[in-house]
């Protein structure tokens, strides 16, 4: 194949001009562009979580390098701080399972999310369910949970999955290790 | 460990043309011997490895530094043409194959290569860049020959003179997804 | 195993379809990755013609490479901008689509020789099949989301293109 010079010449203007007309369009577009997310931190709904709070700021806080903590965030109502939304990782059966705790000042567990997991279908992802989920509200987070198997209105004991043993353990481990986090780290809210 | 799991992933659990519908009409538009559609795999495996290795290297010391990721497309397609280019024209000396087997445009029109490639730049390893592109070549190249069998059986028999073709193929190639979709629970 | 002519759809409109039905999970994805897909075709063979007759052959379709790539990063640019959800839903798929289904037009088709005429016809058969699919699969998945997942994509798309093919096939033989 012989080159041709000026036809590779050519080539290489027209990828100059489309180079800086991207560059161009990024440029206009770049603000619109950062206003829109794009998903990379999970969304948490506020209002389902810590319905007092209405915004969500990031605290700097030192984590244990291997603590299954992932991120703590402070709940506010304008200025006045209502409670904690605690990210955790947990292992399940099958998979690391990413809930977010909501812990009320009062030291009372006001919801529970969870972000992430990729358990059996039809059996361990019904962890995700509101029906299971709602099971955390109102428990205590001044003392770990149990998981037990009929329902209960204890505090302390939290109703289990039948045929998901290994998943809803995980997601009680993942809201003990912020329970014993806000003892510890944030002095039961104090 | 990890290159082998992303490799294992990719070429199965993950596959590009069944559970990302990537790549589908190279895959069933084969042509009626299955040395070339071997060949053809190869090759884009081989290609796609190469372009993988470029991009990622362009990409994670040159434009993320300058802050212009945004060219990775032109960028991409130049690579491609060129890459493609020359391996297609190896091929033919070394392998000695007449010059209608594979084609430039055959290869380049395969939109699993840009999808790996965009894929791939975003692992945090060069390595397991090479690994996901080897596996999305393997993958597809597996796809192409499952479907030339498959396809050798249902030509023998009597199909609705409308489904023959295309569409029973993409049929085929579903219920191959749903088939694949059972190897996600190999991967930990 | 021979590859069936089909009447009705040529050779690259089918390959377009095969690529762009990634895109269908609901009519409006469908119908503005169709779109996308249409402008970025039509500008670039538009360009294309300042360089078909004059430029060597052999380099031709590397012109045609780099310009849909310079149009998909800058239609990528303006769906984060305006289309964020579909960014979301689709993410890399859409720079994939854009690019892909332009280069399969151009190389697939019998004549295509970088005409806007070409470039037309494929666009307006894509838009209306992709959209088809879209229509057919978002109200289907509204009652049952595996007909969201991948596997559906394929059975979907298969049996509407028989469909297709025999009612247009019926009209000519009566």
């Amino acid at each position: 194949m012989k080159v041709d010079f000026k036809w590779t010449a050519i080539l290489i203007g027209l990828i100059v001009v489309c180079s800086v007309a991207t560059g161009a369009v990024h440029g206009t577009l770049e603000d619109t562009i950062a206003q829109n997310d794009f998903g990379t931190e999970e969304e948490i709904d506020i209002t389902e979580l810590l319905p007092e709070a209405s915004s969500l700021k990031k605290l700097d806080m030192d984590i244990p390098e291997d603590s299954d903590i992932q991120s703590i965030q402070g709940a506010y109502d304008g200025d006045e701080l209502k409670g904690y939304i605690i990210k955790t990782d947990s292992e399940g059966a099958y998979s690391t399972i990413s809930i977010a705790i909501a812990i009320t000042n009062e030291g009372e567990i006001s919801g529970i999310e969870i972000l992430s997991q990729n358990e059996t279908e039809g059996l361990g992802d019904e962890i995700a369910d509101d029906e299971f989920t709602s099971r955390f509200k109102s428990k205590t987070a001044k003392t770990p949970l149990t998981l037990v198997d009929d329902e209960t209105s204890a505090k302390d004991e939290v109703q289990g999955l039948s045929g998901a043993t290994i998943s809803a353990q995980a997601v009680v481990d993942g809201v003990n290790t912020a329970i014993e986090f806000f003892n510890t780290q944030l002095e039961g809210g104090n | 460990m990890e290159f082998i799991y992303l490799l294992v992933a990719a070429t199965f659990s993950d596959n590009f043309v069944l559970s990302k519908l990537l790549g589908v009409y190279p895959a069933i538009n084969a042509q009626d011997k299955k040395a070339p559609i071997v060949r053809e795999g190869i090759l884009v495996t081989i290609a796609l490895t190469i372009i993988s290795v470029l991009n990622y290297i362009l990409y994670t010391w040159v434009l993320e530094p300058l802050n212009v990721s945004y060219l990775v497309t032109i960028i991409f397609s130049l690579i491609l043409f060129l890459v493609v280019q020359l391996t297609v024209s190896i091929s033919k000396k070394v392998g000695k194959y007449n010059n209608e087997d594979i084609s430039v445009g055959q290869i380049v029109t395969n939109s699993i290569i840009l999808a790996a490639v965009l894929l791939s730049i975003e692992q945090d390893h060069i390595m397991h860049s090479v690994a996901y592109a080897i596996g999305a070549g393997l993958g597809y190249t597996l796809i192409s020959i499952l479907l030339y069998d498959v396809m050798d059986r249902l030509d023998d028999m009597a199909i609705v003179s409308a489904f023959k073709g295309i569409p029973i193929r993409l049929i085929a190639l579903g219920l191959m997804a749903y088939a694949f979709s059972g190897f996600s629970g190999i991967m930990p | 195993m021979s590859t069936h002519k089909n009447k009705i759809f040529n050779t690259s409109l089918l390959a377009a379809i095969c690529t762009g039905f990634v895109a269908t999970t609901s009519l409006k994805v469908a119908l503005s990755m169709s779109i996308a897909v249409t402008i970025v075709l039509i500008i670039t063979n538009l360009i294309m013609n300042l360089f078909k007759n004059r430029a060597p052959n052999s380099m031709l379709l590397l012109f045609y490479m780099v310009l849909t790539a310079f149009m998909t990063g800058i239609m990528y640019l303006i769906f984060q901008a305006y289309l964020p959800d579909i960014v979301n839903e689709l993410g890399i798929y859409i720079p994939v689509v854009l690019f892909s289904v332009p280069l399969i037009s151009q190389i697939f088709s019998d004549k295509g020789n970088y005409s806007i005429t070409n470039a037309l016809t494929t666009s307006i058969g894509f838009i209306l099949v992709i959209c088809c699919i879209g229509i057919i699969r978002g109200i289907l998945g509204k009652n049952n989301t595996a007909i969201l997942e991948p596997p559906a994509a394929f059975i979907v798309t298969g049996i509407l293109l028989a469909i297709l093919t025999g009612i247009f096939n019926k009209k000519k033989t009566v």
